[in-house]
């Protein structure tokens, strides 16, 4: 005899699953980490081994600090990390880091990623900001010392470019690219830089994967990278470069990761549809500006938290029935982009492209090896 | 136009392949319930306990709003009244018959023909109590007392997952729906009519274009094999490309169910109303899935039994598709004239994740709402947020709770911020 229970209606689910989600996420970034670790080698045996470090370091940082929170409020410590993913922030914050930051700052700077940008929020689906973006300021802004004992500093394309304020004449752009072995090494990812910014081909390869299973929305990452890409090329134009010079924007720094990889964090990115891509400009504007009229070399990070804190807002905004309200979305969709795109170019009408002065290539090298043990 | 609104539908998986090509079986069974109700309102009994009903005799009425009658689907002697759970979760009053299997029919009087106007075949409709089979019971009479029409739709999607009952019926009743459409062609007035149905049917819709060659205004239109395509607002939509408030009359269509049509042309063949129905009983707990024909009023009991029981102990049974089906906890509930299926699942609790706000429930709403908003507004009972997202407009598909990667009972949340909005707005 059977017994007929009740259980809410309807049962019929899809198969795709949040850990399923997450569990891609991952291979994703180990596929970028793996990458990272190859080139990295390429610089010598030390700076391999300082990579591994790092990891192994946020690791355990990130799911030690996880499984205390969880030990200290009573719960199932194993069954509390199989739904909380720690990993992906550590490992984000190992790729994103600069590739010779002092295995102390990652340390410290992920304890508090995911106590203060996750924890406090009341964990994973509450956080109002990327909990990997949160981490990466702190290095930036209170390990300057640590982190900064920066020896490949002329020899990443990112810090290079960014010296000129990523603003560039045509023979200087040559000589910037020919560093580099062309603009489809830079593209490609055969230089040295931070894990996860070196190959823009690796990572819009994993976008295309991510795309078609569905593990990320499409709207972010393809909004983000059209505006940033449509700026820069108009940019270029103006200052009489190609497409090189947009495509080079793209590759170098953190611009495509950030766009796959934290942006597109569900949890902290508008559900509306308009909204997100609403979000992604503001994203791309805050990122763009910081390069072209900021002090720091690199505005992806910002651009992230930015955006994070307005979309609760954005998702204000759109908030209605989608099909009455089709119109007015889509205006102010078209209309920000448009004035986002507009935003960026206009903002470097007053700068003028800064000297730059090619650095020798093979002393770069050698000195990575050297001085690796400083760290 | 889909990329700033999300594709309001998705493809899933189908789990037709359990019945479709089982055998259907017959049954008649000794004891019949025959429930009194339609949606929400119950109709009043017209006999009395000890008297002999023939088959196609009215049994009951309901007369307020809408008139429906009942008719008894066997002939024997009524045994008694009971108040049983009906497939909507409410206890309603139920005519309990005993078959005395010698079918004596009585036939419906002033049955129309071929000739018939506008008026008589909606009339005819009237009298015979035709509901849209497709699930809602509407009644179709209401429907088609209008002159604003200009597109008849016929609804053979069926997007339910498990359900294979329309398909079959139309299958074998070829003749009857093409009388059952051309009547309905003539009653709506429209200007055209078209016949809805997924593509992948290939060879129904050869057979079907065959069939409607000398009806040049009736079109067999295929339509994209997604979830909820059956529902009239989608239909309507890939068909006409409107959109409408309230009834799709509003956007000049008439909708009806591809059963509805075969059960008129039924009634003016057979001269009686309506009395069996085709219904699938499936699901991956049955140890045989089958479609069954059995008169209104036999009880699910029967149709596990027929289907040989349960392969678990703990299951629940679904009124209807997996989808939009109800729960129901007792065997003892009896298919009425809108239950087109019986849906068996094995009984586990789902364990959810915390929400993603990852947005696929805002983006996969046919009704394009926020799910994810409506759940949050009804975490802190707030009521004009719920009339700001228009909670009302919500038709339960359970689309939200299907996509949802956490596994969250996203729906049954909405279920209730309706129920809740529904008792506030009215103090």
């Amino acid at each position: 005899m059977a017994n007929y229970k009740f259980r809410a209606t309807p049962m019929f689910r899809q198969k795709l699953d949040t850990k399923n989600v997450m569990f891609r996420l991952t291979i994703g970034l180990v596929i970028v980490y793996i990458f990272g670790l190859w080139n990295s080698s390429r610089y010598g045996m030390e700076y391999f081994f300082h990579t591994l470090d790092m990891l192994a370091v946020s690791l355990v940082a990130g799911v030690g600090t996880e499984a205390l929170y969880a030990y200290v409020l009573k719960k199932d410590v194993k069954e509390y990390l199989s739904t909380s993913f720690p990993w992906v922030t550590c490992l984000i914050i190992t790729e994103i880091v600069p590739c010779d930051t002092s295995v102390y700052a990652i340390f410290v700077s992920t304890v508090l990623a995911i106590f203060f940008g996750k924890l406090v929020f009341g964990g994973f689906g509450q956080n109002t900001f990327n909990p990997a973006a949160v981490g990466r300021c702190f290095i930036t802004t209170s390990f300057v010392s640590v982190a900064s004992v920066d020896l490949i500093a002329s020899a990443t394309p990112a810090k290079a470019f960014a010296s000129v304020n990523w603003l560039m004449t045509p023979e200087t752009f040559d000589i910037f690219t020919n560093q580099y072995g062309g603009i489809w090494n830079l593209f490609f990812g055969q230089y040295h830089g931070a894990l996860g910014e070196t190959s823009a081909l690796l990572l819009i390869a994993i976008l295309i994967i991510f795309l078609k299973d569905g593990v990320v929305d499409n709207r972010v990452p393809l909004t983000f990278l059209t505006v940033c890409f449509v700026s820069a090329w108009i940019i270029g134009a103006i200052n009489g470069l190609g497409i090189e010079y947009a495509i080079a924007f793209l590759s170098t720094g953190g611009l495509v990761y950030g766009g796959v990889f934290m942006l597109t964090d569900p949890v902290t990115s508008p559900f509306t549809v308009p909204g997100r891509m609403v979000f992604a400009c503001i994203a791309a504007v805050v990122t763009c500006l910081i390069r072209f009229l900021g002090n720091l070399p690199e505005g992806m990070c910002y651009g992230i938290l930015i955006a994070n804190m307005l979309s609760p807002l954005i998702d204000k905004l759109f908030s209605c029935k989608q099909v009455d309200s089709y119109k007015r979305n889509s205006i102010i969709t078209y209309v920000t982009i448009v004035l986002s795109i507009a935003c960026i170019v206009l903002a470097t009408s007053g700068l003028k492209p800064g000297e730059y002065k090619a650095s020798e290539k093979s002393a770069v090298v050698y000195t990575i090896g050297n001085n690796a043990n400083n760290l | 136009m889909p990329f700033l609104i999300g594709p309001m539908s998705k493809k899933i998986r189908s789990e037709k392949h359990l019945t479709e090509h089982s055998e259907v079986l017959y049954h008649n069974p000794e004891i019949i319930a025959l429930p009194l109700t339609t949606g929400a309102q119950e109709g009043k009994p017209l006999v009395q306990v000890g008297d002999h009903v023939k088959l196609g005799q009215m049994v009951g009425l309901r007369d307020d709003r809408f008139y429906v009658p009942f008719f008894s689907p066997v002939s024997g002697e009524v045994i008694g009244f009971e108040k049983r759970m009906s497939a909507r979760l409410k206890p309603c009053d139920h005519v309990i018959i005993k078959n005395d299997f010698k079918d004596e029919p009585e036939y419906l009087e002033n049955v129309i023909d071929e000739n018939a106007s506008k008026e008589e075949i909606i009339d005819f409709m009237k009298r015979i109590g035709l509901l849209g089979q497709g699930g809602a019971g509407f009644p179709a009479y209401i429907k088609y007392n209008t002159d604003k029409c200009e597109c008849l739709i016929i609804n053979a999607v069926e997007c339910e997952p498990y359900l294979t009952a329309d398909m079959l019926n139309i299958e074998t009743h070829y003749d009857e729906f093409l009388l059952g459409v051309r009547m309905m062609f003539k009653a709506s007035g429209a200007k055209e009519c078209k016949i809805g149905i997924k593509k992948y049917h290939t060879e129904m819709i050869k057979k079907l274009n065959e069939l409607f060659k000398d009806d040049e205004k009736i079109n067999v239109c295929p339509v994209r094999d997604v979830y909820p395509m059956g529902w009239e607002r989608t239909l309507v939509f890939e068909l006409m490309k409107k959109r409408y408030g309230m009834l799709p009359i509003e956007a000049g269509a008439i909708v009806s169910n591809a059963t509805s049509a075969i059960t008129l042309a039924e009634a003016m063949m057979t001269k009686l109303p309506m009395h069996k129905r085709i219904v699938t009983v499936s699901g991956e707990q049955l140890n045989e899935p089958h479609n069954i024909i059995c008169p209104l009023g036999t009880s699910i009991h029967d149709l596990l039994e027929l289907c040989g029981g349960c392969k678990c102990e703990n299951v629940n049974i679904l009124m209807g598709g997996p989808m939009m089906g109800t729960c129901v906890t007792k065997d003892e509930v009896c298919i009425n004239t809108i239950t087109n299926g019986v849906t068996i699942y094995k009984h586990k609790e789902i364990e959810a994740m915390p929400c993603l706000r990852c947005g696929r429930c805002v983006e996969h709403c046919p009704s394009s709402l926020e799910p994810v908003s409506i759940k949050e507004a009804f975490k802190i009972n707030d009521v004009d947020r719920l009339e700001h997202l228009h909670v009302m407009d919500c038709v339960e598909c359970g689309m939200c709770t299907y996509i949802c990667p956490s596994k969250i009972e996203v729906t049954e949340e909405v279920r209730r911020a309706k129920r809740f909005y529904g008792l506030r707005r009215k103090k």
